[in-house]
């Protein structure tokens, strides 16, 4: 079993009283890995089946890839569009991996196409918002597990059933 | 299609070194949530950026954010907007 947690839990906190536990983030830690550009880092990802897939954000992406990283990046990647309710935004897409752990200490990990989100332009409107964004654990990492995020109990976790 | 990777190739990983890196991870992230309350107050409509399971820069500007993280060689570290949840909603 691969565990998650929801972080921000607003049921914990005196101020505001009066949010509910849906507004808690559904997160995971994992081990990403992008070996053409020497990528090998820890991101906290937020679980979303609303994506289709697995994200590294902007502000993830910036201190493991750096300036010099993102035009490597866009050299060896392939660019794609993602599509979302806050309109679309550009990501390049590359060959990476993905390591998960298990509550017994086992690992867990798949070779995958990870979409790099690309920083808009300076002075674009778009480069504000794209800061906040968090890394998306998206649809092809899950489906190879039963996904269960289970806001009464306050579990999040993937096993093999 | 993510396909899993061999057992051989996982074996061949540092595993001590990746479930260490995984707990540090999430020490940032209980930073985050044991101090929310005072980060909300302190720096509401600001990025956090937390590592080493402490709070290490807090930014308003969004081009000098960009920049701080674009020089920054820290792998695994949090970066966090801290937003009012009654006013924003992440989508």
């Amino acid at each position: 079993m691969i565990r998650g947690y929801f972080l921000l839990d607003p049921t914990k906190y005196p101020d505001p009283p009066d949010m509910p536990i849906w507004y808690a983030y559904p997160w995971m830690d994992c081990i990403i890995k992008i070996p053409s550009l020497a990528v090998d880092s820890t991101v906290t990802m937020m679980v979303d089946t609303g994506a289709t897939g697995t994200v590294l954000s902007v502000k993830d992406a910036l201190p493991l890839l750096g300036g010099r990283g993102y035009r490597l990046l866009r050299q060896l990647g392939i660019p794609k569009t993602g599509i979302g309710v806050g309109g679309t935004s550009p990501l390049i897409e590359i060959a990476a991996k993905i390591v998960l752990q298990h509550e017994d200490g086992a690992l867990e990990g798949f070779d995958f196409d990870l979409c790099v989100a690309n920083p808009a332009r300076k002075g674009s409107k778009k480069r504000e918002p794209q800061l906040k964004l968090s890394s998306l654990l998206g649809r092809d990492i899950m489906a190879h597990f039963r996904v269960v995020v289970d806001y009464s109990k306050k579990q999040l976790f993937f096993d093999h059933v | 299609m993510a396909t899993k990777m061999k057992a051989e190739e996982l074996q061949a990983l540092d595993s001590g070194s990746i479930r260490s890196r995984i707990a540090k991870q999430r020490a940032e992230s209980t930073y985050l949530e044991s101090h929310y309350e005072d980060l909300l107050r302190k720096h509401r409509n600001r990025w956090v950026i937390i590592s080493g399971g402490k709070l290490v820069k807090t930014e308003r500007d969004p081009e000098r954010l960009f920049e701080t993280l674009s020089k920054s060689k820290r792998a695994g570290m949090l970066v966090y907007y801290i937003a009012d949840p009654k006013e924003v909603m992440l989508l």
